[in-house]
């Protein structure tokens, strides 16, 4: 059974989209509207196989996390769980973030639990919590600037845009399809417009609830690295229990430790 | 004199080119016959180890086209599955393909519920069996233990997690010869899914018929929203995987159909351009056009069935080649039926009659007094 | 010119073939290969065709032999016209025997198989092979039954060809050039199998040749001038 069943798309959550510019606001707000509703979810866990190649071409040993979330039109929270090898079953990261406050993120590791910067990478990965959060959907700006295809599948062009950026991205520009909603690409800049990132869906599927589910993806920061991530395996109905995402003992360490 | 001598000395006169024709025509079926050979064993292997198992019914939540059952939490089921006639026992099985080591590609990781009649197919050659469904410990078939160079006592990791290797099994099904089989307590553990199975299955009485078997999937369809009750055979044939190994073996088919047909169209369309003047002849002496069509139609299938044997040999070896490679190993257990193999060679003659037909019909219209007068 | 031979004196004296003004034309009409010819051979004759190359001669012996159909005029085999015959081939493999300059024969087959070749798809035929070392055998091949074409002389390979002429007993042997590419001595030898053949079964033989000396070796020569018959045994027509 090469049947990973995949609960849900991996590049989850989002929560009202901000105001729109009159001139695409019909598009664009559906397109937002679509892409919302897709991420909402009582609970998913996503299992994921993730290969790094450096700039200097060195293939990383790949490792594995699990994806558990969370996601309503109010709140969304994920948990980040290492995997395999076994030195990363220790290392939690939670995100939370509400139309209220501002994305949150912990992480606890054998030693303690401490609140980390949700710009930085995972495992040297192309992985980004930030990221997994897609919090540009709620910046004030978007709209639609075209068309495009990636890899056959024919897309529609929404830059999201925010003048006040948490971290180093201000720009975000998403290949959206209009069927499905699964945005195939998506690219975040920076101020100066330069590209930090690109995450790419290389291959989706059909889930049982008739969303589309990235089941293959790819991140590539230019000059820096490029990751391969592969869903293996997941639940489209997991059961989140009132303490799926407490870490053990909140605030006993500074986050300088 | 015989006309399948005469045919077949035609044939012989020109070695290269018969050569190079049977070589095309032995490649495609090649291809036909290993391709069809691994999906029709494929679904085979399957087949039979659901059919092993002593599964009658699987109960599950088959989604969408291209996917595989998704997770359910067993208990919201199991007690409505049980009161349903004829059903005896209702087991959970969880499954996942999981990469349990870097040298090795992903492997199938069962979860069996301890002490049900799944595991009574089995046969333990060497350690023991999990004692309870506490026991956190992996039972691998013959083929992972060979593909993990482990042995009863060694560790495996499994989603990070190094569990003891208790034992080692044969079963008459390659799919489980290449699985790591654990209880199933222990799986939904490991993946973080507690109670949940993605097929029940359903062992029914002896004295079950098949409208029974008909009634028991009606009812799951009425009281059971989401969710089907199918027999193995379905299961496997709605599996992704066998319905796109099927599709590429009936893609191969159509396409060195196609090509075999054109190859020797080709061919003795070049075979009696060149053989004009002999042909005329061959009418002059008497013969009937209908004769002459023989000829050629006896030529092109003579030619597509020499391929046909050769390239039935080579699909054989093929496919036994690749069950061989590394990355194969396991997935792939050939099927050749005697039937299929016919109906190849049948193919074979097919592609010659239709592939001469036309060069055939040409060269009964040759017009005599014309053909001789060619030097 | 030359007495009547005493087979088609003696037999009969009705046409095995005759024609009525035949014609037959290519490219349109531009060539007129016969222009009204008009002939009559009896049962048993030895007739040679002469004539200026391209006269009409191999012409004449394919409407004999059905390998072309006639512009115009009409054909009789034994005063049975042409155009009611059904099956062409099947005239052509009980009735004639065609023996050709170039020989024809199959490189692929050996002696015997070549003579057999007429033989094929004739339904009850089934002494074929019996007939036909039969027949080599007269023909002095009987060494040379398993040889391929290719190794045998010119005059053995006329032979053999002779031999796949006669294997289904035709009523007509229709001869192009029969010695056209042999030498002298080879030729005569040919020509004595013919009359030979002819003799023992019967045969009424056509034979075109430009040579007289081979001309002279039949009981009647027709010579033929842009399409038609100009003298027939000397007589001008
Ligand atoms: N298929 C054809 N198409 C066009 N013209 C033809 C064809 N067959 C014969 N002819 C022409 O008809 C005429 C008679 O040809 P035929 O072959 O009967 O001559 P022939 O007397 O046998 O000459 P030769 O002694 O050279 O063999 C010639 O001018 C020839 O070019
Ligand atoms: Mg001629």
């Amino acid at each position: 059974m090469i049947f990973f069943r995949l609960a849900t798309a991996l590049l989850v959550l989002s929560s009202t989209p901000g105001q729109l510019h009159a001139a695409d606001a019909m598009d664009a707000s559906v397109m937002i509207e679509k892409v919302v509703n897709m991420r909402l979810s009582n609970g998913f866990e996503a299992r994921m196989q993730i290969e790094v190649r450096n700039a200097d071409h060195r293939i990383l040993p790949p490792f594995k996390l699990a994806v558990i979330g969370e996601s309503s039109l109010k709140q969304q929270r994920l948990l980040l769980r290492g995997i395999a090898p076994a030195k990363l079953r220790d290392i939690k990261l939670t995100v939370e973030a509400t139309t209220e406050k501002a994305l949150k993120a912990l992480q606890s590791t054998a030693s303690g639990t401490t609140t980390v910067d949700p710009f930085v990478p995972l495992f040297d990965s192309g992985l980004v919590p930030w990221d997994l959060m897609a919090p540009w959907w709620r910046w004030p700006e978007q709209h639609t600037i075209g068309h495009d295809a990636v890899d056959d599948h024919a897309c529609t062009l929404i830059r999201s845009f925010t003048n006040t950026p948490a971290g180093a991205v201000s720009a975000v520009i998403s290949c959206i399809d209009t069927d499905t909603a699964l945005a195939w690409r998506t690219q975040l800049f920076d101020k100066q417009h330069k590209l930090l990132r690109t995450i790419t869906v290389k291959r989706a599927m059909r889930t049982s609830t008739g969303k589309m589910a990235a089941k293959k993806l790819s991140i590539e920061q230019p000059g820096i690295n490029s990751s391969k991530i592969t869903i293996y395996s997941g639940d489209e109905h997991y059961r989140i229990l009132p303490d799926t995402f407490r870490l053990p003992s909140h605030n006993t360490v500074t986050p300088h430790e | 004199m015989n006309l399948l001598r005469f045919a077949f000395d035609n044939l012989t006169r020109r070695p290269a080119r018969t050569t190079l024709t049977l070589s095309a025509i032995a490649l495609g079926i090649a291809a036909i016959v290993a391709l069809t050979a691994i999906a029709w064993g494929f679904e085979a292997s399957w087949q039979k180890a659901n059919d092993a198992r002593g599964t009658d019914l699987i109960v599950t939540k088959l989604a969408s086209e291209n996917t595989m059952p998704s997770p359910f939490v067993a208990e919201k089921v199991r007690p409505d599955l049980l009161k349903l006639p004829h059903v005896q026992e209702v087991v959970g099985l969880l499954s996942e393909m999981l990469t349990v080591s870097y040298d090795a590609p992903p492997m199938f990781v069962f979860g069996w519920q301890f002490d049900s009649y799944l595991w009574d197919h089995l046969q333990l050659i060497d350690g023991r069996w999990p004692q309870s469904p506490d026991d956190a410990v992996i039972v691998i078939g013959t083929l992972a233990a060979e593909l993990l160079q482990k042995k009863t006592g060694d560790t495996i990791e499994i989603e990070g997690v190094a569990l003891p290797v208790a034992g080692i099994f044969q079963s008459s099904a390659l799919v489980e010869n290449g699985a790591l089989i654990l209880p199933l307590l222990q799986v939904q553990q490991l993946t973080d899914k507690p109670g949940k199975v993605n097929v029940l299955n359903l062992q029914l009485d002896a004295s079950a018929t098949t409208t029974d078997v008909a009634h028991i999937k009606a009812q799951v369809r009425a009281t059971l929203p989401g969710f089907v009750a199918i027999t193995s055979g379905e299961l496997v044939s709605q599996n992704a995987v066998v319905r796109i190994s099927k599709a590429m073996s009936n893609a191969t088919i159509l396409i060195a159909s196609l090509v075999g047909a054109l190859v020797v169209f080709n061919t003795m369309l070049m075979s009696i351009s060149e053989r004009t003047r002999e042909i005329g002849v061959l009418l002059a002496l008497g013969w009937h056009p209908r004769t002459v069509i023989k000829l050629i139609i006896s030529e092109s299938a003579m030619l597509t069935l020499a391929g046909g044997i050769i390239g039935i040999l080579l699909g054989i070896l093929l496919t036994i080649g690749l069950e061989h490679i590394e990355l194969m190993r396991g997935k792939i257990d050939g099927l050749f039926s005697p039937p299929f193999l016919l109906a190849v060679l049948g193919l074979s003659i097919i592609l010659g009659i239709l592939g001469g037909l036309y060069p055939a019909i040409k060269a009964a219209r040759t017009h005599p007094s014309q053909a001789l007068r060619q030097e | 010119m030359k007495p009547l031979s005493p087979i088609c004196s003696v037999t009969t004296s009705t046409p095995v073939l005759s024609s009525r003004n035949l014609t037959l034309h290519f490219d349109q009409g531009r060539t007129k290969a016969l222009n009204g010819v008009d002939i009559e051979i009896i049962e048993g004759e030895f007739v040679a065709v002469t004539g200026p190359s391209g006269c009409g001669k191999s012409s004449l012996l394919n409407l004999i032999g059905t390998l072309d159909q006639a512009s115009s005029g009409e054909l009789f085999f034994r005063q049975q016209p042409y155009s009611s015959m059904t099956d062409l081939s099947e005239f052509r493999r009980e009735q004639v025997g065609f023996v050709f300059q170039s020989f024809h024969l199959i490189p692929t087959l050996t002696t015997l198989g070549n003579v057999l070749l007429p033989t094929v798809g004739r339904a009850g035929d089934h002494n074929a092979t019996a007939r036909a070392t039969a027949l080599l055998q007269q023909m002095g091949l009987e060494s040379r039954l398993d040889h391929f074409p290719s190794q045998l002389s010119g005059g053995e390979r006329q032979r053999v060809a002779i031999a796949r002429a006669l294997i289904n007993d035709p009523t007509i042997i229709l001869a192009d050039e029969p010695t056209g590419s042999l030498d002298s001595e080879n030729a005569s030898h040919v020509l004595d199998v013919i009359a030979n053949m002819r003799l023992r079964k019967s045969l009424t033989v056509v034979m075109v040749t430009h040579d007289p000396n081979v001309a002279a070796r039949a009981d009647r020569e027709i010579c033929m001038r842009d399409g038609k018959i100009v003298t027939d045994n000397g007589v001008n027509l």
